[in-house]
């Protein structure tokens, strides 16, 4: 990939090109996400200390899928990667209800910024092969969600280690779009 | 004619003739010895510069050396130890001292264009104080100090030796891309006491970081305090070069498709130059600072007259965004990499079309790059290969470098031209030997690409910067 795809992932690209942000508390199942949409071996994967990219196609986009870690020390980082998104993916991990408050406060803190302004919001509530997973409902309401006016958002449940979910979830990320 | 003092410079070779003209003033005169190689004849060269080149220079020039400003991208070491200068007291035979010592410092400039090929790197230190994945890195001409910069925000001002930092350069509010240092100056003063030559020696003193917070930020390498910040672009800063010969000018280069120069004293914005209709990735001053190189993803290059603050021309050719622009070092040639697969060689004197089109890869070209004296061109490709072209003379293709099985997105010579340095996404960088092609040396053990690797200007020290948050310097 090299510093200048990074350049050139950067910037907004006139044709069928997004730019899609994958965030969320570490071990929510970012990387694992990444890696199914990706259809990579996800056997080994390991928390991430920097970040991920991946073109993925899908319904005639290109959509760059931007995996950033989401250990405490870099969560202060993710704005370095704002600028030209498209859509927001944020990853719940369903089964740690201990976190699920810190994770709604990170993403409302988050969709403050002025650069993610309008940019639309898919919520991946993952986990949900594992029993005590709470359900996307939940989900939402314990996060608030609702509170979110003028910008499209939108929960789907998955489970990432088998990647269900995953496609539903990037069909409503084609039809929303920014742009 | 007869010489007081000989200064060196290895890459390129070159040296300075301190010496006492007819006319009975002090002169320095310099020489570029770019087409030294290990067959070049001593005798005959040294003949040439005394009778010929002095003496010619002699007759035209009336300016008398009675102090001097030299900078390193002119000179490079003032011989000390191992040193060349001769003493003045010698006068009845002092030409043909003159004629030895000059030979002896020819010798000693050949034998530093053998370094270092079988020379083999090991891991030194370990560099793991970013907590994020690391971008661009450079040494100082010493190789004492290295800078890196990294998305946590900071550049890294670390001691080579000790993998230490020295200072965390904290202050942009976006990744730190590119670093740099300014260029190290060396002053020489003619005292009137006995006419003795006192020369003191400087390092370089600033850094500059370019950041995708839009500004670039001028740092005292010594204190490692901010001295100004350059406001001006609007969109990610991805290039940022100290002018080669004052201090106080700066080009940088950013994706809102402009360059600019600014004025580091005053932190003003000299020329905003917007010819580019996309993305401005690369810029480059030419040797004396007149000109500006700049390379864009709008497929174009362009060289700016940065004393008219116009373009100058436009080098059309490639059908893709460029990767890199970069001049030899006397500034004749240019060379560019695009990803549309092909590099070209453009001569200064004629831009119209290139003079040279390489086209032997089979992918993106991610990079190019000079030898130290300008007769060989590296690039280096996503086909995973990179290449060495012998550009003086018969453009033909020297090497081929095989064997990352991962594109390879950085490539640069040791300082002598012998060995080829590589990054890769394979999570190696490799050294090659130049001529044959061969892998002489895979540097392993990062875990994750390397995104930029460099050869401290004596050879002797590499470093390896990548996504997995560390450098590694190898020794």
């Amino acid at each position: 990939m090299g510093l200048l795809s990074l350049l050139r992932k950067l910037r907004p690209n006139p044709d069928k090109e997004a730019r899609i942000l994958l965030l969320g508390l570490d071990n929510a199942g970012k990387t694992t996400i990444l890696k199914q949409l990706a259809s990579e071996d996800i056997t080994t994967v390991t928390p991430t200390a920097g970040f991920n990219i991946k073109s993925v196609a899908a319904d005639g986009f290109k959509l760059n899928v931007w995996d950033i870690g989401g250990q405490w020390k870099i969560r202060p980082y993710w704005k370095n990667y704002f600028a030209n998104t498209d859509v927001l993916i944020y990853v719940i991990d369903c089964t740690d209800r201990t976190r699920l408050s810190e994770a709604g406060s990170e993403l409302f803190e988050m969709l403050l910024d002025n650069r993610l302004k309008q940019v639309p919001l898919l919520v991946f509530a993952n986990k949900q092969d594992l029993p005590e997973a709470m359900s996307a409902s939940e989900v939402a309401e314990a996060m608030g969600l609702v509170r979110l006016e003028e910008r499209s958002w939108e929960i789907k449940a998955c489970t990432a280690v088998d990647g269900t979910g995953l496609k539903e979830g990037m069909d409503w990320v084609c039809k929303n779009m920014k742009k | 004619m007869r010489a007081n003092k000989i200064f060196l410079r290895y890459y390129p070779p070159g040296l300075a003739l301190n010496y006492r003209a007819a006319d009975n003033t002090d002169r320095l005169r310099h020489f570029d010895l770019l087409d030294l190689d290990v067959k070049t004849n001593v005798d005959a060269l040294a003949d040439s510069i005394l009778l010929h080149e002095l003496q010619t220079h002699d007759s035209i020039s009336t300016s008398s050396a009675s102090s001097s400003n030299l900078n390193s991208n002119v000179l490079d070491k003032p011989v000390i130890g191992g040193e060349v200068g001769l003493s003045a007291t010698v006068t009845a035979s002092s030409s043909q001292d003159t004629f030895s010592a000059l030979k002896q410092a020819i010798n000693k400039l050949q034998r530093k264009l053998l370094e270092p090929v079988k020379k083999k790197f090991y891991l030194h230190k370990r560099h793991v104080s970013h907590i994020l994945p690391l971008t661009n890195v450079c040494f100082d001409r010493g190789g004492e100090r290295c800078l890196t910069g990294s998305y946590d925000r900071t550049c890294h001002v670390i001691n080579t030796n000790t993998a230490e930092v020295e200072h965390v350069l904290t202050g942009h509010d976006n990744v730190v891309f590119s670093v740099g240092f300014n260029t190290p100056r060396w002053s020489v003063s003619y005292g009137f006491w006995n006419n003795a030559i006192l020369f003191s020696t400087f390092y370089s003193d600033k850094v500059v970081t370019g950041s995708f917070d839009a500004t670039a930020k001028v740092w005292s390498a010594a204190s490692g305090q901010c001295l100004c910040t350059l406001y001006g672009h609007n969109a990610e800063l991805v290039a940022a070069e100290f002018h080669p010969l004052h201090t106080y000018g700066l080009a940088t280069a950013s994706l809102d498709g402009t360059a600019r120069v600014y004025d580091v004293e005053t932190a003003q914005e000299l020329q905003q130059l917007s010819h580019h209709s996309a993305e401005v990735i690369a810029a480059h001053y030419n040797r004396d600072g007149q000109l500006l190189l700049t390379g864009s993803f709008d497929r174009t290059a362009a060289i700016w007259d940065t004393r008219s603050n116009s373009c100058s021309h436009q080098l059309r050719s490639h059908s893709a965004q460029l990767s890199n622009c970069v001049w030899n070092f006397s500034g004749s040639l240019i060379a560019t990499g695009s990803l549309d697969n092909t590099a070209c060689i453009w001569d200064v004197r004629r831009l119209d079309q290139p003079l040279h089109l390489i086209s032997t890869h089979s992918d993106e070209v991610l990079d190019v790059s000079f030898d130290a004296a300008g007769k060989l061109l590296a690039t280096c490709s996503s086909d995973c290969t990179a290449r060495v072209w012998q550009v003086s003379g018969a453009m033909e293709e020297l090497s081929v470098m095989a064997g990352h099985c991962d594109e390879v997105s950085k490539v640069c010579f040791s300082p002598s031209g012998c060995m080829l340095l590589t990054a890769s996404a394979d999570n190696t960088a490799r050294l090659w030997l130049t001529e044959s092609g061969m892998c002489s040396q895979v540097l392993a053990g990062h875990e994750a690409e390397v995104f930029s690797c460099a050869y401290s200007y004596a050879g002797d020290t590499i470093i390896t910067a990548s996504k997995d948050n560390t450098c590694k310097f190898w020794r």
